[in-house]
């Protein structure tokens, strides 16, 4: 596979949060776009840090990010289009805290998450781990960590890029049902790049608020990513100079202990206006009112995108404990109203 | 190897549970698994050949799975060393490598492979201690899968070379004009001008012979060969009579200012496609065969052959010189010298150019000579 058809990229933070990358890129990049490749890291990084410390006690792990891919224009006569693009974190909790390992990934087949995730997570993140520590009782004085990380990257990034292209496995798992938080709407004007969004959940006073509070990392973890993480996966698209598609969030998975959140999104987009509705969900359990797969919510939300359903009958079909008061996050002012509000 | 040594030092770090008999029946397990490995190995295509890349992605598939496995059965208090020695031990072809003293061998990995603790805790290092034990085994694996894949495809290249050595016979090109011989021996007899057709079916038939579709000539390649070839048949096609009037060398010069009026503007560094050679020929060839033919109808009147034209400038010269009387000066008591100059003389007052008087005096002083011999003088 030629290194131009295909965005990857491995970060690693240790304890302190020094970051560390590798990142495959084309010899005939520009200078300027080099220089903001070397920034991709931190800023992919920067959510993790947050959640990870945004919880107190619970420290909640962001796993995965997923993207479709739409062309900008139909006309377009340029067909290196990638089909797959994900970022995927695995983090390692020890004594002297956490570091994480981060891949951004983008490639022109459909990719097996999963095993790329398995590799990160069975081999390469504990490989450093481990190295390290090894090699610092060995010979702690001569030790050079960053050279060291820098050649665990290496290989850790050729050890993905092997598994580039091969075909996906269907994997057997049992249906899992889920529970609706939160239901997150977005507008983004391409032309005026104005944006939009808000939050849509229980009245702050609702008892369940307050209880399912500690099933997610917070109203503002949520309310913050989807819109970070587009943006960024549409800034990494013009680094390596795919400019005629645009990456659009369909999936955030974050994880801590036992417990998950999946945040899945539907969009419509029409004459350069783009809309999109995503919903917050937890495993479900015998305390949870109302359950659906996921492919129910993602059903529902499409329903009320074509127009079939309006958006207060979606929303009581959701979680028909949810008000129609809007919480917009879309400035500090009105997240710090969330936090106020909601997260506590 | 001593492998009854070898269990019996690995024994004592067995789980109760566990007997030297299950040991070694992970042995046998990990040969079989070495089998599998293998057989994934041979069909691994690993950019750049890299090992670490070989390495990493064999202990993914093959060996965390069984590190977990082969730790279950050991005590905790079992060393890193001995784990990374066991597995060098267990995944080496049985005839691959002899161990005689098995805690010299442990003693080895002492050095590479330390056991951490944190508090009481041990540390988890077997991504480490499985690279250290099988990184080697693997690399020697791999490097032995390359030689074999390059052996393989020596063997296929000298294969193909020797397959290619054997030269198919070379059939040299050449001009075949059976069929102009036939159309023009046809007209020496009938004298009838053939049909615009048959002209065009022995004249292809000629350079077909030559040119093939797909070859590039260039006209110095062939313009010797087909000239002679063309006027070679031409004559060949001659009844005996025709042949007192032509020569090979007549057909060959003719045929030779024809080609040079009508090729003229093709580059003799031009390559042409055989076919393409053949579609310019075709034209100048028939219509030089055509008005050759012609010529040959009426020799009588027009077509004057070398042969006749040495004849007659012989004639003439013979007339000329008898022409030209030297009764005066003819004198068979005169010795040759004072007949010479006598000769001369008369020569010169009759105005005779230099060549001529040559010619002339050396016949007169032959004859001269001649009849002075005859009557004894």
């Amino acid at each position: 596979m030629k290194s131009s058809e295909t965005i990857l990229g491995l970060f690693f933070a240790d304890e302190n949060n020094m970051v560390y990358e590798n990142i495959k890129f084309s010899k005939e990049m520009s200078q300027e776009n080099k220089d903001k490749l070397m920034m991709l890291p931190f800023n992919f990084f920067g959510p993790v840090f947050l959640t990870e410390a945004s919880g107190g006690q619970s420290q909640w792990k962001i796993e995965l990010i997923e993207s479709t891919i739409s062309l900008k224009t139909y006309k377009t006569q340029d067909t290196t289009v990638i089909q797959s693009l994900f970022n995927l974190n695995y983090s390692i909790s020890t004594e002297e805290g956490i570091t994480n390992l981060f891949a951004i990934v983008g490639s022109p087949y459909t990719e097996d998450v999963r095993m790329i995730y398995r590799k990160m997570k069975e081999y390469i993140h504990p490989s450093i781990i481990q190295g390290k520590m090894v090699n610092l009782k060995l010979n702690s004085s001569a030790f050079k960590f960053q050279k060291f990380v820098a050649a665990e990257l290496i290989r850790g990034i050729n050890f993905i890029d092997y598994s580039l292209g091969t075909s996906r496995k269907m994997y057997w798992e049992e249906q899992q049902k889920y529970y609706c938080v939160g239901l997150i709407e977005r507008e983004f004007n391409r032309e005026t790049n104005e944006k939009f969004s808000c939050i849509y959940t229980f009245d702050e006073n609702d008892e369940e608020r307050k209880k399912r509070l500690e099933d997610i990392p917070s109203f503002y973890v949520m309310g913050i990513l989807p819109d970070y993480y587009e943006k960024l996966s549409n800034d990494t698209l013009e680094i390596f100079e795919m400019l005629n598609i645009s990456s659009n969030l369909r999936r955030i998975e974050l994880r801590f202990q036992e417990k998950v959140v999946i945040y899945v999104e539907e969009y419509e987009e029409n004459l350069g206006k783009k809309r999109s509705y995503g919903v917050i969900l937890i495993p479900a359990d015998d305390s949870t009112e109302y359950s659906e797969n996921i492919s129910a919510y993602r059903k529902n939300l499409r329903l009320h995108l074509d127009g079939s359903k309006t958006f207060e009958q979606i929303l009581e079909k959701i979680n028909p404990r949810f008000n129609l008061k809007k919480w917009g996050c879309s400035n500090e002012e009105e997240l710090n109203n969330i936090s106020r509000s909601l997260d506590c | 190897m001593e492998v009854l040594s070898i269990l019996d030092y690995f024994e004592a770090y067995l789980k109760d549970e566990y007997t030297t008999l299950e040991l070694g029946l992970e042995w046998i397990r990990c040969q079989k698994i070495r089998l599998e490995y293998k057989k994934y190995l041979i069909t691994a295509q690993y950019p750049h050949d890299d090992f670490n890349l070989a390495v990493d992605d064999c202990i993914f598939l093959f060996f965390i799975e069984y590190d977990r496995t082969i730790r279950d059965i050991f005590v905790e208090e079992i060393h890193e060393c001995e784990l990374s020695a066991l597995y060098e031990i267990f995944f080496t072809p049985y005839e691959g490598k002899i161990i005689t003293n098995i805690l010299k061998f442990v003693d080895e990995y002492k050095q590479k492979s330390p056991t951490i603790f944190i508090g009481n805790k041990k540390f988890n290092t077997s991504i480490f201690t499985l690279r250290l034990g099988l990184s080697n085994i693997i690399k020697s694996d791999y490097e032995k899968v390359l030689t074999s894949r390059k052996s393989e495809q020596i063997t296929k290249e000298e294969k193909f070379q020797t397959v290619k050595k054997k030269p198919e016979p070379v059939v040299k090109a050449e001009f075949i004009g059976t069929q102009i011989e036939r159309l023009v021996r046809t007209y020496c007899f009938n004298q009838k001008i053939p049909e615009t057709k048959d002209f065009e079916i022995s004249i292809s038939s000629f350079l077909t012979s030559y040119f093939k579709f797909g070859t590039f000539y260039r006209i110095d390649d062939f313009k010797d060969d087909m000239i002679i070839s063309l006027s070679e048949y031409i004559y060949s096609g001659f009844t005996d009579k025709a042949k007192d009037n032509f020569t090979v060398a007549d057909i060959n010069a003719q045929f030779s200012e024809e080609l040079k009026k009508k090729l003229s503007i093709i580059s003799e560094e031009k390559a042409l496609d055989g076919i393409a050679w053949k579609n310019d020929l075709s034209p100048v060839i028939q219509n030089f065969l055509k008005k050759f033919l012609i010529k040959l109808l009426e020799p009588k009147k027009s077509v004057i052959t070398r042969v006749q034209q040495v004849k007659k400038i012989k004639e003439e010269k013979v007339k000329e010189q008898d022409e030209f009387s030297i009764d005066s000066i003819w004198d068979l008591n005169l010795d040759e010298e004072k007949f010479r100059e006598k000769l001369e003389k008369l020569l010169d007052e009759k105005g005779v150019g230099t060549i001529q008087k040559r010619n002339i005096m050396r016949i007169k002083v032959q004859e001269f000579l001649n009849e002075k011999r005859k009557i004894g003088k």
